[in-house]
């Protein structure tokens, strides 16, 4: 008989999700491997994922190019195949996506938000005034595992 | 179990979205901007897979998504476990067995 492992639930902090470095998440549950470490399972990142696109769209924060390559990222795109959801051409795409910090113009802001809006099946409740941000980029984006998967759970 | 059939195995979980990563992998996938969906894609357009003697573990190449190539490296411990990710072009070999076999992306 092979030895019986057991299996420990830890929950910790995951900063910078999606290379965008001001995202923090927190309570992330993992479970302990006594060889492997911690292991992350591939739903717990899934709903990590489709969380932190959720808080960008639903709160309005300003698109700039690294939201972008993350957001077509987790969709699984190449630049090419969201230029074509788009309409755009891809040189569009790689010219947002270099210039990481710079927001994007409003009609491509809505373009974007209301694309990964359909891809996520988030509701748009706002008018598409309300989803133009004009605001500045927070420092800091806080979000809690448990509470965005019980809001899921609950949906 | 034989090595191939493993490989196997762990393409086929990892392409239906179920593995683990490991918390190393995870903090690489999201320094290299890999995301779940990149890696499924992978798993579902490997171009080829080998046993790694000195890590004990598999290695696989293929498409992130229909341009960027890079692969994941995954042991099969109670289910596939990915212990790393990584981009990187394709060598010479890897693009004429591309080519070769006229895979679609």
């Amino acid at each position: 008989m092979g030895k019986e492992t057991r299996k420990r639930t830890i929950h910790k902090t995951v900063r910078g999700v999606g290379n965008l470095d001001y995202v923090e998440m927190r309570n992330v549950p993992m479970t302990v491997d006594s060889e492997l470490g911690n292991l992350i399972d591939s739903k717990t990142i899934q709903q990590i994922e489709s969380s932190v696109a959720k808080a960008l769209i639903q709160r309005n924060l300003p698109i700039r190019g690294q939201e972008v390559m993350y957001l077509r990222s987790i969709l699984g795109l190449s630049q090419r195949d969201f230029a074509k959801e788009l309409g755009l051409s891809h040189v569009a795409i790689f010219k947002w996506e270099r210039a990481k910090k710079k927001p994007l113009d409003r009609v491509n802001e809505i373009a974007v938000k209301v694309f990964i809006s359909g891809q996520l099946s988030l509701k748009i409740t706002a008018s598409l005034e309300a989803f133009v941000c004009r605001g500045m980029h927070p420092k800091r984006l806080v979000l809690d595992y448990a509470e965005t998967s019980g809001r899921k759970a609950a949906a | 179990m034989s090595s191939s059939s493993e490989a196997k195995d762990i393409l086929r979980l990892v392409a239906s979205g179920v593995f683990k990563m490991a918390e190393h992998a995870y903090g690489r996938s999201i320094e290299r901007s890999i995301s779940r969906a990149q890696i499924i894609h992978c798993a579902r357009h490997c171009l080829h897979h080998s046993w790694q003697e000195s890590h004990g573990t598999y290695l696989f190449v293929g498409y992130l998504d229909s341009s960027s190539t890079g692969g994941f490296s995954a042991v099969l411990k109670d289910g596939v476990v990915i212990v790393t990710v990584f981009r990187r072009r394709l060598t010479k070999w890897e693009k004429r067995r591309v080519r070769g076999r006229s895979i679609k992306r």
